[in-house]
C-alpha cells in the first residue's frame, strides 16, 4: 500500500522507509507539516504515519485537518511522547493509534495492518498461526493445508483464541461465544472443550498450545 | 527583654502604660482636689474667724482693752469638744486671747492658711486653718482659727477617702475592658496570619501551586506575604525545570533510541540483531521507567477517585501474562471473582501491579506460576517463589536504582521505586513478606469502598 511518513528525523525516516519498502510499501517520505500537506494534496494514501514534534508545528494539526476534511485516512502516531494524557489526547484528537518510540519494527506493521483493514474488511477473514490456518468466513481448519474437522464448540473456541493469538482470552468471553445467553453452564465447562481441542490438535499435528492462565483464560501461542 | 508573641508584647505594653496613666491622673486629681479643699476650708475658717470677731467683746479694764468671747461660743472652742481652736493676737503677735487652756497662739506661722500642732488637755492634735487680721478701736489684731480636720465630725477628708476608692472602682475596671479589647481586636487583627500559616503549611511537592491570600491581610503584612509568594513561586519554577529535566532528557532519547533499534532491525547479520536489540530494548525500558517515574510525580490522587482491583488486575495479566509464558513463565489471577472498588487512579494502580508482576517474573524461576491475589478488604498481593528478598534488604529495594543483583537484565532498577511512589500517593502501605518454602509476597493494602457508594 502507499503509505505517508511525516518524520523530521532525517535517519529514523529513512530506516523506516527502508523497512517499510522492503516489506512492499511504496512510501513518500515529508519532514515537515507543509510538506505533508503538498503530498496529502497530490497523492492518494491508503496510510499514514506521524510523528508528533515537527518543526512547523504539532502533528496533531495535521490530524485535526485531515479530519476536518472528512478524510478517513488511517492515521498512526508515532511518537516521543508517552504520558497517560499525551495518549488520551492522541486517540482523541482523531487518529486511530498511537505509538511511543523506540518501536518493533513488527509491532508498527501489525498496528497499521489492523487499522487499514479496519476500513477495507477483507472478503475473506484468514485466521493463521504456525502450521494451522483457519477460514472464518467458510469455518475451514488446515493443518500443514490438510483440512481437518472439528465439532462445532471446538472449532468455535478455537475461532476465539485464534482471534486473538498472542493474548488472553478471558474465559467470560469464550463462555459468551460458546453458549447463548442465560445458559446454565457447569463450573467446569470450558476446561471441557479446551481438553478436548487440546487432544484434536495434538492428534492432528497442529504446532500451537492452548496457554492456562489460572484465574483468567487462556492464551493461543505457537508451539516451541 | 524578648518576647514571645506580639500579642503578648502589646498587652503587655498597653497595661503598662494604662497603669502610668491611671497612677498619674490619681495624683493630679488628688493634687487638684486638695487645692479645691484648702480654698474652700479657707474660705469658711475666714467666714467662721470674722464672724467670731463679731462674738468679741470690748471689756474696758483700766486702760487696756480687753477682749473677750461671747461665752454662747465657748462650747465650740473647748478643748473637751477638740475641733476648733482659736487665738487673738495683738500687733506684736502675743496672744491676747487664747481658747487653750494655756494661753498659746494656735499657729506659729502668720500666713493666710496654714498648719499647726496644739498641746490641749486632750492631747496633741493637727490642726489647719487662717490667720485673719481685725481691726478693733484703732488696733491690729490677728484672729487665728484652726481645725483639727481628724475629728470626727469633719467630713472634708471622708470626701478624699472616697473619691480615691471611687477612682480606683472606676479606673481598674476601666483599664480590664480596654485589656479586653486589645485581646479582641488583636486576635482579630492576627486571624489573616493564622490562615496564612495554614495555607503556608499545605504548599508541598504535591501542591506547588498553592501561595498565600493577600485578602484580610494587615497592609503592614501584604509585602511580606508578596515577597513568600514570590519565594514560592520561584521555588515552583526551579522545582519543575528540574522535574520537567529528566522527562525532556528521557524523551530526547526515544528518538535516537528508535533510529538505532531500527537500525539493528534492518541489519542482516541475524546473529548480531539477536544480542543486539535486548540492549537496546533493557534502554526503552529504563527510559520508559524514568518517564513514568517522572509522571507519577507530578501526579496526584483525588479523594473521589474510584477503581476496580478486579478490572486493574485483569488487565495487566493480559499484558504480561502472553510475555511470561515465552519466559516459560506463568501468572495466575486468585480472587477475581468479582470487582473489588477501591480508592484510587486506574492508570496509577495499573502501572503499580505491572511493575510488581514484571518484578516477580524476573525472579520466579522457570515453570513456576506469579500469583496475583486480590482480597475484598483492598489488598493486591503478589506471590513469587524465588529465592525471596532478605529482610536487611526490603527497604531498600524501594530505592531508585538499586538492585540485588546489577547484571540482572531486564531491571531498569526504578520499578519499585514508582510502586513506593504509587502507594505513597494512594496512602497504600506496601508490605514485604516471606512466600513459604521460599520467595516473596508484596502487598498493597489500599482503601477498600463500599460497592454501594461506587455506582
Amino acid at each position: 500500500m502507499r503509505i505517508l511518513l511525516v518524520e523530521d528525523n532525517e535517519e529514523l525516516a529513512m530506516e523506516l522507509r527502508k523497512s517499510l519498502v522492503s516489506l512492499g510499501h511504496l512510501t513518500s517520505w515529508a519532514s515537515t507539516i507543509e510538506e505533508a500537506r503538498k503530498e496529502l494534496a497530490s497523492t492518494q494514501f491508503e496510510a499514514a504515519i506521524l510523528d508528533l514534534g515537527l518543526p512547523d508545528g504539532d502533528g496533531y494539526e495535521l490530524v485535526r485537518e485531515v479530519r476536518a476534511a472528512k478524510s478517513d485516512l488511517p492515521l498512526l502516531i508515532l511518537t516521543a511522547r508517552s504520558t497517560v494524557q499525551d495518549r488520551v489526547t492522541g486517540l482523541k484528537s482523531g487518529a486511530d493509534d498511537y505509538l511511543t518510540k523506540p518501536f518493533a519494527m513488527e509491532e508498527l506493521v501489525a498496528r497499521l495492518d489492523v487499522i487499514v483493514r479496519r476500513l477495507n474488511p477483507p472478503s475473506e477473514i484468514i485466521l493463521s498461526l504456525n502450521n494451522v490456518q483457519f477460514n472464518a468466513t467458510h469455518r475451514q481448519l488446515l493443518v500443514d493445508s490438510r483440512t481437518v474437522s472439528l465439532p462445532v464448540r471446538e472449532m468455535d473456541l478455537l475461532e476465539s483464541l485464534l482471534r486473538r493469538k498472542g493474548r488472553v482470552v478471558p474465559k467470560e468471553a469464550i463462555e459468551e461465544r460458546l453458549f447463548e445467553e442465560g445458559r446454565e453452564l457447569g463450573s467446569n465447562a470450558i476446561e471441557v472443550y479446551v481438553h478436548r481441542l487440546r487432544k484434536h490438535l495434538a492428534e492432528c499435528g497442529a504446532q500451537i498450545e492452548i496457554h492456562t492462565i489460572r484465574g483468567v483464560g487462556y492464551c493461543l501461542k505457537e508451539q516451541e | 527583654m524578648k518576647f514571645r508573641s506580639l500579642l503578648h508584647r502589646v498587652i503587655l505594653s498597653h497595661s503598662f502604660m494604662l497603669a502610668l496613666a491611671a497612677l498619674i491622673m490619681t495624683v493630679a486629681l488628688n493634687l487638684f482636689l486638695h487645692q479645691v479643699f484648702i480654698s474652700l476650708h479657707a474660705a469658711t475658717l475666714g467666714k467662721q474667724a470674722e464672724a467670731l470677731a463679731l462674738f468679741l467683746a470690748d471689756e474696758d479694764t483700766t486702760s487696756q482693752k480687753r477682749l473677750k468671747i461671747s461665752a454662747s461660743l465657748e462650747d465650740l472652742y473647748s478643748e473637751e469638744y477638740g475641733r476648733y481652736f482659736y487665738a487673738v493676737l495683738d500687733d506684736k503677735g502675743q496672744p491676747v486671747l487664747s481658747s487653750l487652756s494655756n494661753g498659746k497662739p494656735i499657729f506659729n506661722s502668720l500666713n493666710a492658711y496654714t498648719k499647726g500642732s496644739l498641746e490641749t488637755s486632750a492631747g496633741a492634735v493637727d490642726v489647719e486653718g487662717v490667720n485673719v487680721p481685725i481691726e478693733r478701736g484703732g488696733q491690729i489684731y490677728t484672729i487665728q482659727l484652726g481645725e483639727n480636720l481628724s475629728h470626727r465630725d469633719v467630713f472634708f477628708d471622708d470626701v478624699m477617702k472616697v473619691f480615691s476608692v471611687v477612682i480606683f472602682w472606676v479606673v481598674i475596671p476601666l483599664i480590664l475592658i480596654v485589656l479586653g479589647f486589645d485581646l479582641l481586636i488583636f486576635r482579630e487583627a492576627l486571624a489573616p496570619l493564622r490562615d496564612a500559616s495554614r495555607e503556608a503549611e499545605e504548599i508541598s511537592e504535591r501542591n506547588l501551586a498553592g501561595r498565600i491570600s493577600r485578602q484580610r491581610m494587615p497592609a503592614e503584612v501584604v509585602p511580606l506575604v508578596d515577597a513568600a509568594n514570590r519565594a514560592f513561586e520561584r521555588l515552583e519554577t526551579a522545582y519543575r525545570a528540574q522535574q520537567t529535566f529528566s522527562s525532556d532528557a528521557a524523551h530526547e532519547l526515544r528518538t535516537p533510541l528508535a533510529v538505532l533499534r531500527i537500525q539493528i532491525e534492518n541489519l542482516t547479520d541475524t546473529s548480531q540483531r539477536a544480542k543486539l536489540l535486548p540492549s537496546v530494548d533493557h534502554m526503552a525500558h529504563m527510559i520508559e521507567q524514568l518517564l513514568h517515574l517522572a509522571e507519577v510525580e507530578t501526579l496526584s490522587v483525588a479523594a473521589d477517585d474510584v477503581a476496580d482491583l478486579r478490572d486493574v488486575a485483569l488487565s495487566v495479566v493480559a499484558l504480561l501474562a502472553p510475555l511470561a509464558i515465552d519466559r516459560h513463565r506463568e501468572i495466575e489471577l486468585q480472587g477475581a471473582e468479582k470487582s473489588i472498588f477501591v480508592h484510587g487512579r486506574r492508570e496509577l494502580l495499573f502501572r503499580a501491579l505491572r511493575n510488581l508482576v514484571e518484578n516477580a517474573l524476573r525472579y520466579a524461576p522457570e515453570r513456576s506460576a506469579v500469583i496475583i491475589r486480590l482480597a475484598q478488604d483492598g489488598t493486591v498481593s503478589v506471590l513469587d517463589t524465588g529465592p525471596g528478598i532478605p529482610d536487611d534488604h526490603r527497604e531498600q529495594i524501594f530505592n531508585r536504582f538499586w538492585r540485588h543483583d546489577r547484571n540482572k537484565s531486564g531491571s531498569s532498577g526504578l520499578g519499585l521505586a514508582i510502586v513506593k511512589r504509587i502507594a505513597d500517593l494512594h496512602d497504600a502501605k506496601i508490605e514485604i513478606a516471606d512466600n513459604l518454602p521460599h520467595g516473596t509476597i508484596a502487598s498493597l493494602h489500599l482503601k477498600p469502598i463500599e460497592q454501594s457508594s461506587a455506582s
